[in-house]
């Protein structure tokens, strides 16, 4: 488990992250979202020990931070930091000689997936390899713990799929995961919590699928004109496509159904949202919690 | 996290090695072009060659290798993705990386006196050699000085991160022009101030001539114990900062 309370940091002038709280059980698989500069990398930071928080605690399965912690922790940064002069099998011997978890097998398997040739340097490899081998570096020993910032940024999307399975399978194998990412449909797919960010302040957190349940979408189509949407209580923002008026209902549903009807909309629905839904709604100037 | 020291350190060494075996060999060939070299002493009746000249001489192996070796712990910061996420105590990981860096100036120094010691019996002067009184205090200068560069440097590149090759650099500058300063009848005060930069100048301590008596009040006793405390203060000073660094905004 690894547990976030109160988690607060500034740089000079800016709050970066706002008295963040966040737990994320054993073996889920939580996405961070937020916009560039929302305060995820800076959170990440705070959780490794790179940036000393101006308050608040981390726990990694009950404990604080200390080197041991990294025996079970792999983190895999937004943009790779190798070693540009070593070669692909010098990386991996450095988790060799440093990670006693370290499995090569499960390593040599990485590396044929993602096609790296061992005897390359690192500088010589393209953006995408490099974040495979970064990638491989984080989880060759096997980590029960793993925070990956944006893991599959310049990945062709054949090797995001790659890296989408290997998370699930590291999720399916009991690992407890904190992983930022901006394209929203693989965290959709690999996340069962989700938490976003923003402005440096948690503003959701929780359950992918409670998320989901707890606000729905109304939509409705108007003849001739939409009305004025007034008298609407629960809803977050409303979207408008043509004669469609699209209803973002945080709860009361039914009671945001009947009010369109009443105001003369045809054909009221309702609709699960998706992450992406979730994600603008919270992000978006009127998005609060 | 020292395999990737012990690397830097392997690639320093074979270039410093190849670089300085070539020139030994390119010395040699030119030296037997036209047969087996003469050569005259000129010490009257008794000419000799003091080993610890030797000594001092094959200093500038270490001092070379010195600056380039201490910008490696600043170098890390650049990959604290994987060097800050061993299970290892950061200082354990700085302190490994200095006991590398430690050896690795020892050979560097090992592989210079070799080279200089080749040179003398191929040419035929080894028998001139001589042993004097203070060869024991000459190896503890030569390397203190070379621990004092290296702590510099190393304090240095800590303090203002990120310039790890400019401050490598700017160290022969220092080490070349400060003496040569502190020469110029500048007003009384300024010179002291340039006498008193000398005794952050490894290279001050190393002549053991005339020059040196000058700059560096004390005896060679004296030299020895500042060099090694300074050298190993800075290293510990930098070693404790590096630790407690932290990634920027």
């Amino acid at each position: 488990m690894i547990a976030i309370s109160g988690l607060t940091k500034r740089y000079k002038d800016v709050l970066a992250v706002d008295e963040m709280s966040l737990e994320i059980p054993s073996g889920s698989v939580c996405g961070l979202l937020g916009r560039n500069g929302a305060g995820k990398t800076t959170a990440f930071k705070c959780l490794l020990g790179f940036t000393r928080p101006d308050a608040g605690q981390i726990r990694f399965d009950g404990e604080p931070l200390t080197p041991a912690t990294f025996l079970k922790l792999g983190y895999c940064p937004e943009r790779p930091q190798l070693y540009g002069w070593l070669t692909v099998a010098q990386h991996l011997e450095i988790v060799r000689r440093t990670q006693p978890g370290y499995d090569a097998a499960r390593a040599k398997e990485l590396i044929g997936t993602f096609r790296l040739d061992m005897r390359k340097k690192a500088k010589r490899l393209s953006k995408g390899q490099q974040t495979a081998l970064s990638l491989i570096v984080a989880i060759a020993h096997r980590p029960s713990l793993l925070i990956l910032d944006e893991p599959a940024s310049g990945l062709d999307p054949v090797m995001q799929r790659a890296v989408l399975d290997l998370l699930i399978d590291a999720a399916t194998g009991g690992a407890t995961i904190l992983i930022s990412s901006h394209q929203i449909g693989q965290i959709e797919r690999a996340a069962d919590h989700v938490a976003i960010m923003r402005d440096g302040k948690l503003v959701l957190a929780g359950e992918l699928d409670d998320l989901r349940a707890g606000s729905k979408i109304v939509e409705a189509t108007f003849e001739g004109a939409i009305p004025a949407l007034d008298g609407f209580t629960g809803v977050s923002r409303f979207e408008r496509a043509g004669l469609t008026v699209r209803a973002f209902a945080n709860g009361e549903t039914d009671a945001v159904a009947r009010h369109l009807g009443e105001l003369g909309g045809r054909g009221v629905r309702v609709l699960d949202r998706n992450l992406e839904d979730l994600f603008l709604d919270a992000v978006s100037d009127g998005g609060t919690l | 996290m020292h395999y990737v020291e012990l690397l830097r350190a392997r690639r320093a060494l074979i270039w410093y090695g190849a670089i300085l075996f070539s020139c030994v060999a390119l010395g040699l060939a030119l030296a037997f072009k036209d047969g087996p070299p003469k050569f005259q002493m000129s010490h009257g009746s008794n000419p000799s060659i003091p080993v610890e000249f030797l000594i001092a001489g094959a200093a500038i192996g270490p001092l070379i290798l010195a600056a380039f070796l201490a910008v490696g712990l600043d170098a890390e910061f650049k990959t604290v993705a994987i060097t800050w996420t061993r299970p290892i105590p950061r200082l354990a990981i700085a302190l490994r990386y200095v006991a590398v860096d430690g050896g690795a100036l020892l050979a560097a120094w090992v592989l210079t006196l070799a080279a200089v010691f080749i040179t003398i019996f191929a040419i035929g002067i080894g028998k001139y050699l001589t042993f004097g009184d203070h060869v024991a205090l000459s190896v503890l200068l030569v390397f203190g000085v070379a621990v004092m560069w290296y702590g510099l440097v190393v304090l240095v590149t800590t303090l203002l991160p990120g310039r790890g090759a400019a401050i490598a650099g700017g160290s022969w500058g220092y080490a070349l022009i400060v003496p040569g300063l502190a020469h110029i009848p500048f007003p009384p005060l300024l010179h002291q101030v340039m006498v008193a930069l000398n005794y952050l100048n490894p290279m001050a301590y190393l002549g053991q001539g005339s020059s040196a008596r000058e700059l560096i009040a004390g005896s060679g006793e004296q030299h020895v114990i500042a060099v090694w405390l300074i050298g190993l203060a800075a290293v510990a000073i930098a070693t404790q900062i590096w630790t407690k660094r932290e990634v920027p905004a």
